[in-house]
């Protein structure tokens, strides 16, 4: 089993519905434009190949600045930068799926409590 | 009785002896009845008979003769007349049958006997009647001859005359016989005078003469005597031929030779011949005079001989085949004029001009060439003389500034001139007059220039006169429509025609009547001249100014007045009036070299004395020599000068006194003056410097160069300042001087300068060594620089030795470095040496041997020649060396080395100054070692560093990773497991766990076995890789059962042996891992090849993973075997490839990844391990 599968099994367990998995930044860059207009949050990675989650981050803020990105990495020392760069929030690792919700939710109803 | 029978028969039998003797045959016949019978004979019969008359004896002659009645007849009369008969017969001989011409005698002997003997005259027969043969030929030949044979006795009467003697008479021949030959030829009663035939009488010898018969015939007279055989005269022989003809063409060819030789002898022109081979054979006397040679001489020539030495009339060599015999013989034609020079002996060049013909022998074959020599010297130098002579008047007709042209003139009936006509005119003739000569040749000038005939100025009437009379003429005329003046002389070279050459004058008019206003202009100026002007003649004041009377206190009336007793001499300080009078005559007899301006006193009428500058020059004044002076009162100016003279004296005396040398040179740089301070400065006497001393003594070849460059600055003008010059003493040691000066200015010219100098050799010294020093700083400072802008040693060395190099004449060496641990010197860079000098030196034991005998490593070590000690050093380009130890504080580093291919010689200071950089050089080496050594350590920290960011970001992120993994797992776990239907799911998450933890033990393997790498060497040992990667491929294949995997292996060989060690097991595992992991596909094919490859000469082990997962982006394959954890931003994924990397550099391997298939990486990779062969 993969490790995408096990995220894609809890955010199911809790409501929501993955449309899309990327194996490195350069998919993330090519999902968020297949489905830009279908996604509310997006959550990243940072260690992967070809391009790491602060050059996608940043690559789709650039597409659209309002795109909601949860950034999640062990290395916290990275936390900074990716909200420097656009990031709505970070999530350390570990965390618990109780605390992915919450943080997703978090971020939906930032959102929905936006003016516009 | 008895006695006398004896007698009888001795007398006998001496009878017989001589009969038998006899030569001829001699038979002896007796009467015996009627008959006759042969009773003896002699030997001859017995010859003549063969020896058969013996057999004949008693036979009777009736019977012998029996066929010879004759003999029978002539025995009878013999007997019968008793008397001696004789006869000629032919007889047969009856013995031998031989027929022979006898003369038989019949000897009658009392009283019965006859005695036959016969004489054989056949031969004398047949001689006489072959003789008579030939007389008869004789006679017919005589006859036919047509010379006159006559023979005489010795009364001159002829005896016997050939036909032609008597058919010249017209006579019979028989008419003549017995007559004289003066009677029958020459009409005379007796003897010719010079008669040869009675000459030959006198003389015994044959004597010949020509003579003339009155009919005018010439003949020519042989006549000899006719002797007996006892050399009695017996007759004379008169031989005349008639040579008449013979004479007349004699006479012609001597008379033609004979004008022939009077015409050579007498030619104007050479004339030779010359043989066919080339010889000249003959040479007249003018032949002789032209080829300046003698006839004997010439005739030892031949026509080509080099002491002819014969050119073309400019000089250049006159080719043989160019030459007229040559020419003749080769065209067998005559040659005309044929010219080439030849030199007399006497080097005097000769121009000939030569005809030649051809001789022909009678088969008409070349046989030589006659030719005649024409010396035409003076002629041809006549014509070069006139040929240049009328190219110059041609040029000088073309290019005269006067117009020039020819008429002819034309005359009515009463011979005046009508009209004239253009012949001929020059350019300037058609400039002048515009006419173009081209137009008006040959017409007249009333057809150019229509009204001529009415011109009152007459042309026609003037210059037609001086054609037809000869008379010149020369008129000036102006000419008022074209403003010009014209001069036109004309003058007949020819009864018939004029010429006019005319120039324009108009330029000469006015400059005429510009020096009449000149005149006047300056005659005007002398007037009212403050300068003294005047005229001196003899003495006498011919002119002078109001100036003159002014300065001499003389009216201009009373110096006119002056007479030989009292004139201008009276009035000159007696003082100086030799020198003026000598200065005078000097001048006037020619004397060019004296100055135009003389200064003098005269004795002004107020009797003051004045000092005077008098500018003269000689002149002619109404035809005569006479002296145009200026004068000008300088009295004020020679008290200044006087003044100025003691001013100097002061000045002088001062100058003596100064320690600066004063000097004063002129612009050839001779010194004029120095004072005391310059004897004693540069050691020279004051005799030496009067005697002569140019200031270019004094300097350095490299100063005098300064000098002069000054010196045409000062001459031109241009400021000064001080400059300082390299001097010499006149010991030859060298000082400074810094020298002054200034331009000496006289009349307004700058004739030379001036100026100080000063001693400045111990200020230049020390400045000197002020300047070496601050080049050695320059050069320290350099070396230091080099060292700090270097990147490396090997860039510090190579730069700093490029900057020895360039400070010092030596180009070539090298650097050691010294190597603590061999102790020995190693060569790290050279320059321009030969590779055999490299390997001699590039490697020095310094402890042992050469090197640490000679070389102290505290000191430079100068070797002037290096062969010393490498003996071919010299061949390999290494003649002087230094050795300059490089040190770092008391310590050796290394030596500098520099070479030279020539002879050096190092000064002291340069070898301080290499020693300096020596050490300067050592301290920089030693600091980049140092650093070199600090980089390593900074290294070693460096890696340490990384090592504990790679743990440190291992534990905070790849087990939180893990962590998080197992706590999702284990959350989505719990959550599930109270739902029935969600049973397959939480086993895949509990699998999930398993696998994280495995994951993480992994992990922990990893770092430990990194961690073991980078801390110490594993040993390596020989390892057969296809039974270690069956062994991987079974393990993987146990721990993937769930997975469709095909592992193909394709090994050509059995065994492949690497070195390397146990961890290789895990690099193969990893790959394979991966290549399982990473894949989508229902089924994973793996192909695992191995082979052997050579790479850089080292022989390798090839192993390659080829999988169909889900490849490799380019981007990534060279990243993925990095873990990032240098910097902020990490890229690199896992700890497994990073491994693989460690592993396979501690066995000197190499690892890459490829794609399958070039250029699609989603069709799968391949990873390429490359491990030295064991």
């Amino acid at each position: 089993m993969s490790l995408q599968r096990l995220y894609e099994m809890i955010l199911k367990t809790s409501g929501f519905n993955v449309i899309g998995k990327a194996n490195n930044g350069e998919e993330a860059v090519q999902l968020y434009d297949i489905n830009s207009g279908n996604l509310d949050i997006i959550l990243m990675d940072h260690r992967m190949p070809i391009k790491n989650g602060i050059e996608a981050t940043k690559e789709i803020l650039e597409r659209n600045i309002r795109t909601k990105i949860i950034f999640t990495s062990a290395d916290k020392s990275i936390k900074k930068l990716a909200l420097l760069n656009g990031a709505i929030s970070f999530l350390e690792k570990p965390f618990s799926f109780a605390d992915l919700v919450k943080e997703i939710e978090k971020v939906l109803n930032i959102s929905n409590s936006s003016p516009d | 009785m008895v006695q006398n029978e004896r007698n009888l028969r001795v007398l006998g039998k001496n009878y017989k002896a001589v009969f038998n003797v006899l030569p001829h045959p001699i038979y002896l016949w007796q009467k015996v009845g009627e008959d006759l019978i042969l009773i003896d004979f002699n030997k001859a019969a017995e010859v003549i008979t063969e020896g058969k008359i013996r057999n004949l004896i008693g036979i009777k002659a009736s019977e012998h003769y029996r066929d010879r009645p004759k003999i029978r007849e002539d025995l009878k009369l013999c007997l019968s007349k008793r008397t001696n008969i004789s006869r000629e017969t032919i007889h047969k001989l009856v013995t031998t049958g031989k027929e022979k011409i006898l003369v038989r005698f019949y000897d009658y002997i009392e009283p019965d006997l006859i005695l036959i003997h016969t004489e054989d005259i056949t031969k004398q027969k047949l001689a006489e009647q072959s003789l008579k043969k030939e007389e008869q030929e004789k006679s017919l030949i005589l006859k036919a001859v047509s010379d006159h044979i006559i023979y005489y006795d010795t009364d001159q009467n002829i005896i016997w005359a050939n036909q032609a003697a008597s058919d010249s008479l017209n006579l019979p021949n028989e008419t003549i016989i017995g007559r004289k030959c003066y009677e029958l030829w020459q009409k005379r009663n007796e003897p010719c005078e010079n008669c040869p035939v009675l000459r030959a009488l006198e003389t015994g010898k044959p004597e010949s003469e020509e003579m003339r018969t009155p009919d005018g015939r010439v003949w020519s007279i042989l006549g000899f005597l006719v002797r007996d055989d006892n050399g009695n005269i017996i007759g004379m022989v008169e031989i005349t031929r008639d040579i008449t003809a013979r004479k007349y063409i004699e006479e012609n060819l001597r008379r033609e030779r004979d004008i022939l030789g009077r015409i050579t002898d007498t030619s104007p022109v050479g004339i030779s011949v010359v043989n066919k081979v080339g010889k000249i054979i003959f040479a007249n006397p003018k032949a002789e005079k032209i080829l300046g040679l003698t006839k004997d001489e010439i005739t030892q020539r031949t026509y080509n001989a080099s002491g002819w030495k014969i050119t073309d009339y400019d000089g250049n060599p006159f080719p043989d085949e160019e030459l007229p015999f040559e020419k003749v013989k080769n065209t067998r034609e005559s040659v005309f004029d044929m010219r080439h020079a030849i030199q007399w002996p006497n080097g005097q060049k000769r121009y000939l001009s030569i005809n030649a013909s051809p001789i022909f022998d009678e088969n008409r074959n070349f046989d030589g060439m006659v030719a005649t020599i024409e010396d035409i010297s003076e002629k041809w130098m006549i014509d070069q003389k006139l040929r240049e002579s009328e190219e110059k008047y041609r040029t000088l007709f073309e290019n005269m500034n006067a117009a020039f042209a020819l008429h002819e003139v034309i005359v009515d009936e009463n011979n005046k001139p009508v009209n004239y006509k253009y012949i001929e005119a020059n350019p300037s003739f058609e400039k002048m007059t515009g006419l173009k000569a081209i137009e008006i040749i040959g017409k007249t000038v009333t057809e150019i220039l229509p009204g001529t005939e009415n011109d009152p100025a007459d042309w026609i009437g003037k210059f037609g006169n001086v054609g037809l009379t000869g008379v010149p003429l020369t008129v000036e005329d102006y000419s008022e429509q074209i403003d010009r003046w014209f001069k036109v002389s004309g003058y007949s070279p020819k009864k018939g025609y004029f010429a006019v050459t005319f120039n324009d004058i108009t330029e000469r008019k006015k400059a005429e009547q510009e020096l009449i206003e000149s005149e006047e202009k300056f005659r005007k100026i002398a007037e009212q001249s403050f300068m003294g002007i005047g005229i001196i003649q003899d003495d006498q004041v011919k002119y002078a100014n109001k100036a003159v009377a002014e300065i001499l206190v003389y009216s201009l009336e009373e110096m006119h007045t002056w007479t030989k007793s009292f004139n201008i001499t009276n009035i000159i300080h007696p003082d100086d009036l030799p020198r003026l009078r000598e200065q005078r005559d000097l001048r006037r007899a020619g004397e060019f070299n004296l100055k135009p301006y003389v200064s003098y006193r005269i004795i002004s009428k107020s009797g003051q004395v004045k000092w005077i500058d008098q500018y003269s020059k000689n002149i002619l004044y109404q035809g005569r020599n006479a002296e145009l002076i200026s004068i000008t009162d300088i009295t004020d100016k020679k008290i200044a000068e006087q003044k100025l003279k003691e001013s100097e004296e002061k000045y002088r005396d001062m100058a003596e006194l100064l320690p600066d040398t004063i000097f004063e040179a002129d612009l050839d740089m001779n010194l004029k003056y120095i004072n005391l301070a310059g004897y004693i400065m540069f050691g020279y006497s004051p005799q030496e410097v009067k005697d002569g001393l140019n200031i270019a003594q004094l300097l350095t070849s490299d100063s005098l160069s300064k000098a002069k460059k000054r010196i045409n600055d000062i001459s031109t003008g241009k400021s000064t300042s001080l400059n300082e010059y390299e001097m010499l003493k006149k010991d030859g040691s060298k000082i400074y001087g810094r020298i002054h000066s200034r331009p000496i200015i006289k009349d307004g010219k700058i004739n030379g300068f001036r100026g100080t100098t000063t001693d400045i050799t111990d200020i230049k010294l020390a400045e000197q060594k002020l300047k070496e020093k601050n080049i050695e700083l320059s050069v320290l400072n350099r070396i230091i620089t080099l060292g700090n802008e270097s990147q490396s040693l090997q860039e510090f060395l190579e730069k700093s030795y490029d900057q020895v190099l360039d400070i010092i004449d030596f180009d070539r060496g090298g650097i050691y470095l010294y190597d603590y641990n061999t102790k020995h010197n190693i060569l790290i860079l050279h320059k321009n040496v030969h590779p055999d000098f490299i390997a001699a030196v590039e490697d020095v034991d310094i402890t042992t041997g050469l090197f640490h005998t000679i070389f102290d490593k505290n000191k430079p070590f100068y070797i002037e020649d290096f062969s010393e000690f490498i003996e071919n050093s010299k061949e390999l380009g290494v003649y002087s060396s230094v050795i300059v130890p490089l040190r770092s504080k008391d310590e050796y580093v290394g030596s500098l080395n520099i070479g030279s291919p020539v002879h050096q010689v190092l000064f002291h200071n340069e070898l301080e100054l290499l020693v300096a950089i020596g050490k300067q050089m050592g301290i920089i080496i030693q600091k980049f070692e140092s650093e070199q050594l600090l980089k390593k350590s900074e290294k070693k920290y460096r890696e340490a560093y990384n090592r504990i960011n790679l743990y440190k970001d291992l534990f905070t992120h790849d087990i939180n990773n893990i962590f998080q993994n197992i706590l999702s797992s284990n959350e989505l776990a719990m959550l599930y497991s109270n739902i029935p239907e969600k049973l397959q799911d939480y086993v895949e998450v509990a699998n999930l766990i398993k696998e994280q933890v495995s994951r993480g033990a992994k992990l922990v393997s990893n770092v430990q076995k990194l961690s073991e790498l980078e801390e110490f060497k594993k040993p390596l040992y020989s390892i057969e890789v296809c039974s270690v990667l069956k062994s991987v491929i079974n393990s993987i294949k146990k721990n993937f059962l769930h997975k469709q995997i095909n592992i193909s292996f394709h090994s050509p060989e059995k065994q492949y042996l690497i070195e390397a060690n146990e961890l290789i097991f895990d690099v193969f595992e990893d790959i394979i891992i991966n290549a399982v992991k990473h894949n989508r596909n229902p089924t994973i094919e793996i192909q695992i090849k191995i082979s052997k490859t050579l790479m850089d000469n080292m022989k390798y082990v090839k192993i390659e993973c080829i999988d169909n997962g889900v490849g490799i982006p380019d981007i990534m394959k060279n990243v993925i075997f990095q873990r990032d954890y240098t910097e902020d931003k990490p890229g690199g994924i896992g700890l497994g490839l990073l491994l693989i990397k460690r592993i396979l550099e501690s066995y000197d391997a190499t690892v890459k990844v490829e794609d399958k298939i070039n250029g699609d990486y989603s069709k799968g990779s391949n990873f390429i391990i490359l491990i030295p062969e064991a």
